[in-house]
């Protein structure tokens, strides 16, 4: 069997990171998440994601700082960041490189499409 | 004229009062207070005459002008506002200032009462304005708050429905399935109505950006239709389009004017009972027409009026689990009419269907350069800078025009332009050519009169060395230009362009 693909979801609505999660460990991902902005970017260096799920609107860092601080890392630079958004800022989201935006409210099927 | 004939004339009202308050000289003005001629005034006390209650102080009301006030008042020199109740009963604000004089040797009090009712109305109302528009304001931010946090656990409660629906957690029973599916079709009619208020809060706003551009109303009804040809099958109603072939375009956002046909062909397909036509016409005014017409129960005549309020909706289909709207449909579609100056109505009789409509001004070649102008404008309003606009036209134009070709003319002014562009103009500059006057419009942002007029010139000077442009060969152009100013001549698009016409001539 080949390897799963991991994602981490970046979002500080605990019960929407538990209900997506729920969904991709169906759908065969390995998930984890974290609650903030630079607990992410802590995760995604020990977690090293295929994916990450960015909301945008958090406190404190929000996930256009985090997307670019994550896109500027060499290391980093080439996990594919999709922005979850409820704002159509589609310059913004080009601006700090992110790599697909789905805005909110969204489906699943328009994620599970993305990751794959 | 004597003096007491001028001081009869003066509009404010002037008593002479002596320290035990005997009033010495009333003029004709004071006739207003009480309907008593200046003699019948004249040796009454003060207290008599004026019956007060002293505005500003918050304190307990006194009931008249006491003589303690008249020195207090004459000695800071400061004026009192009273609160009187004239002859009739009719209420005025009155600012009272007293000053010392001497009257037949003794100290006396002048009293000058000069009637302030409209100046405090106005400022009343200017106040209850500003509150409005604040509370407006106010209102515009609660609701766009509102419904962004709204959206949050809207969109956590779908997610868990249909991680239920899909079986992710389990098998679910059939039972099961379809209160998730009225839950589902629920939370998605509560995020139709979330959408819906937002949209109108931006719309009332000014928020919302419309973008107008030369718009086909035909491919716009037909995307809409086609749109809605699946849903319309499953209720076994047909949805046709009778548009004329030779439709002029709109000036319109066409996200906007399907927003809008979508609301109207939505509404229709609920109360239609075999047909719907959306039917598009020019009106007598020379305006696009589109009616969206269904064969439905109807809409009472008294209704009509009040369907375009918000959450208004009449003949609701009652029971049912199906597709329920937000009430703010039309609300919303006489908005964004509204904005593009065109209208929306409706009619019907009852019993034999409703028929909605609304009519778009035409595009002209000048709208989209107007709102370019428009949008300059308004940069300069917020940068408080000053804008100024150029007409050039072609002094010689009628000759040139005799000679050559229309192509030739087309080439001769697309060579104006690049030369002007080029050789005078920088590069903030925007230049436009008007084509139905066949003149140039330039815009300079940030640029005062002064420096406008150097603009000017270098266009001039432009065209005295040998400027023959394009293939007319030996014709000379010959440039008259006039110069208009943000905000100095005029505030709006058409005002500055008028002006700026007027000074070419």
């Amino acid at each position: 069997m080949a390897k799963k693909k991991k994602v981490l979801v970046i979002d500080d609505e605990g019960d929407l990171i538990d209900i997506i999660k729920m969904r991709l460990e169906k759908a065969g991902f390995e998930v984890e998440s974290a609650l903030d902005g630079p607990l992410g970017i802590e995760k995604t260096a020990s977690f090293k994601p295929d994916f990450i799920l960015l909301d945008v609107s958090m406190p404190g860092m929000d996930g256009w700082d985090v997307c670019e601080q994550l896109k500027i890392n060499p290391v980093t630079k080439d996990i594919k960041i999709i922005i979850l958004t409820a704002t159509r800022n589609l310059k913004r989201a080009k601006d700090v490189q992110a790599d697909r935006v789905i805005l909110k409210p969204f489906n699943y099927e328009e994620i599970l499409d993305v990751l794959k | 004229m004597s003096l007491t004939e001028i001081v009869d004339t003066i509009y404010e009202i002037i008593l002479v009062v002596n320290q035990d308050g005997d009033v010495l000289f009333a003029n004709k003005a004071a006739e207003k207070i009480r309907g008593q001629t200046p003699g019948e005034i004249i040796g009454k006390k003060l207290n008599e005459i004026i019956v007060t209650t002293p505005t500003k102080t918050g304190k307990p009301a006194t009931q008249v002008l006491t003589l303690d006030q008249l020195d207090g008042l004459a000695q800071k020199g400061v004026p009192l506002e009273l609160s009187l109740t004239f002859v009739a009963g009719v209420k005025k604000q009155i600012e009272c200032r007293v000053s010392d004089i001497l009257w037949e040797h003794h100290k006396a009090y002048l009293l000058a009462l000069h009637d302030i009712t409209d100046i405090r109305r106005i400022a009343q109302l200017t106040a209850e304005i500003k509150e409005k528009s604040r509370i407006d304001k106010l209102k515009d931010e609660f609701i766009s708050i509102v419904s962004h946090e709204m959206r949050t656990p809207l969109t956590i409660i779908k997610g868990a429905v249909s991680n239920l629906k899909d079986g992710i957690i389990g098998p679910m029973t059939d039972k099961q399935l379809k209160v998730l599916d009225t839950t589902n079709r629920n939370v998605d009619r509560l995020a139709r109505i979330i959408n819906d208020l937002l949209d109108l809060s931006r719309l009332e706003s000014g928020k919302a950006k419309i973008i107008r551009r030369k718009t086909n109303i035909k491919t716009a009804v037909d995307e809409v239709v086609l749109n809605f040809q699946n849903a319309a099958m499953e209720k076994n109603i047909a949805v046709l389009t009778d548009i004329p072939l030779d439709l002029p375009p709109v000036f319109a956002d066409n996200d906007l004017i399907h927003q809008v046909l979508t609301n109207l062909v939505n509404n229709a397909l609920r109360y239609a009972k075999q047909k719907i036509t959306v039917q598009v016409v020019i009106d007598k005014d020379q305006n696009v027409r589109v009616g969206v017409i269904d064969d439905g129960e109807g809409i009472p005549k008294d209704k009509l009026g009040n369907l375009f309020n918000k959450f208004e909706q009449i003949n609701r289909p009652t029971g049912g689990s199906g597709y329920k709207g937000t009430g703010l449909g039309l609300a919303i579609s006489k908005q964004i009419i509204t904005l593009h100056q065109g209208h929306i109505w409706a009619d019907s009789d009852l019993g034999l269907g409703a028929r909605f409509y609304f009519s778009l001004p035409v595009y002209h070649e000048n709208d989209d350069f107007l709102v370019a102008l428009e949008n300059v404008i308004a940069t300069a309003e917020k940068n408080k800078a000053k804008l100024s606009l150029l007409i050039i036209s072609l002094s010689n134009m009628g000759k040139i025009a005799d000679q050559s070709s229309e192509k030739d003319i087309a080439w001769m002014f697309a060579d104006i332009t690049r030369e002007i562009r080029n050789k005078a103009l920088r590069k903030s500059d925007f230049m436009h050519f008007k084509r139905d006057t066949r003149e140039f419009v330039v815009m300079l942002p940030d640029t005062e009169r002064d420096v406008a007029k150097k603009i000017a010139e270098r266009v001039h000077n432009l065209t005295k060395d040998c400027f023959c442009p394009g293939r007319l060969g030996k014709i000379f152009v010959t440039l008259h230009i006039g110069v208009a100013v943000y905000p100095d001549d005029a505030h709006a698009a058409p005002q500055l362009l008028e002006k700026a016409t007027k000074d070419v001539e």
